[in-house]
């Protein structure tokens, strides 16, 4: 199992809005790891067989499950480059219309209701990555992580779970630090 | 949104202490070379998956490893991991090379039956039939195919002249 140890540092995506979480148990920022992995065909093609069954409740097979994957995943760091591009310091990106709130509606009682975000890939049918973020202000985003979501609740998936710890321990280092 | 409560910083004073962690020298935009990639070949970005997914599928069935493979290839290891991530631009050759040695099929041009195109473009503006073996790079099955294309402009038809 994969063990987080804490913030190792904090990368800038785009400048003044965007910025990656570099966890000390892993190789890169979660913005590298995620378009690494996500384009890697022979990476998710480990990963589907590993989660091949979690695939019949989309009526889909491995392979089609790969290729959704990449393409979803481009289209999310598209986005992210063309905000990237089109940002300068008088003209800041509009971030705020690329994550959504991660708790559902209804459920402002959770106590990071106001903070854990979420980014979704807008095209094609029940898109299934996820790039999580904290929202530190208006327009400023960290992002702690990502993932594929094959199910109902990310409480259902150890990989999610993890996500959500790390959504946690992030959220505790930016209070600490001021910036939340 | 709700205001957060309880603010140590205001949102300037949170970039302003973000530009001091983030020195210039440090930038690690990995992500950006790999969306500027994706961009550039776009119109390929699918075909490389599907060919990367085949390749992988017919060395399942073969039992064969990866090394093994990059050495019937004459290829290094590095240049077919890049390919069986999807991540090189291929070269026909290269796709050839790949059909060879695991003796399947990854991608197809169509044929045309000349004879058949001959006759029809004697005529001033007619329709042209001709028949196609197509083959799905995804299954590797062949498939048979009729293709029409309607031919209108004289130059057209010159260039299927040309052809047959």
């Amino acid at each position: 199992m994969f063990i987080i140890v804490k913030i190792f540092e904090i990368k800038e995506i785009i400048t003044g809005a965007l910025y990656a979480v570099h966890w000390t148990a892993e190789a890169d920022h979660s913005m590298n790891k995620m378009a690494e992995q996500y384009s890697d065909a022979q990476f998710l093609l480990a990963y589907f067989e590993q989660n091949k069954k979690k695939l019949d409740f989309f009526r889909t097979d491995v392979q089609s499950a790969v290729l959704k994957t990449i393409n979803e995943a481009n289209e999310l760091i598209q986005q992210i480059l063309e905000l990237a591009e089109n940002s300068s310091a008088s003209k800041k990106p509009d971030l705020d219309s690329l994550f959504v709130q991660l708790h559902k509606e209804g459920a402002f009682t959770h106590h990071r209701y106001y903070t854990d975000f979420k980014a979704v890939g807008r095209r094609g049918e029940a898109p299934w990555i996820r790039i999580y973020a904290v929202k530190c202000d208006y327009n400023l985003y960290f992002i702690t992580g990502y993932g594929i979501k094959l199910v109902k609740q990310m409480q259902d998936d150890p990989l999610l779970i993890i996500e959500l710890e790390k959504l946690e321990r992030a959220s505790r280092y930016l209070k600490q630090e001021g910036y939340l | 949104m709700r205001r957060i409560k309880n603010m140590a910083l205001t949102r300037e004073e949170k970039i302003a202490k973000l530009k001091q962690l983030n020195k210039p020298e440090d930038k690690n935009d990995k992500w950006r070379e790999i969306a500027q990639w994706n961009r550039a070949h776009a119109e390929s970005l699918e075909d490389f998956v599907v060919i990367a997914l085949r390749i992988a599928e017919a060395i399942k069935e073969q039992n064969i490893s990866q090394t093994m493979l990059a050495e019937r290839l004459s290829i290094t290891p590095q240049a077919l991991t890049r390919i069986m991530k999807g991540r090189q631009n291929l070269t026909l050759q290269t796709i050839r090379k790949f059909e060879q040695v695991l003796d399947i099929c990854l991608i197809s041009v169509h044929t045309r039956e000349p004879g058949t195109i001959r006759h029809h473009a004697r005529l001033q503006h007619t329709e042209i039939n001709y028949k196609s073996d197509e083959m799905p790079v995804f299954s590797g099955k062949m498939k048979f195919s009729l293709i029409t294309e309607t031919v209108s402009k004289p130059s057209s038809i010159k260039k299927y002249l040309r052809i047959a």
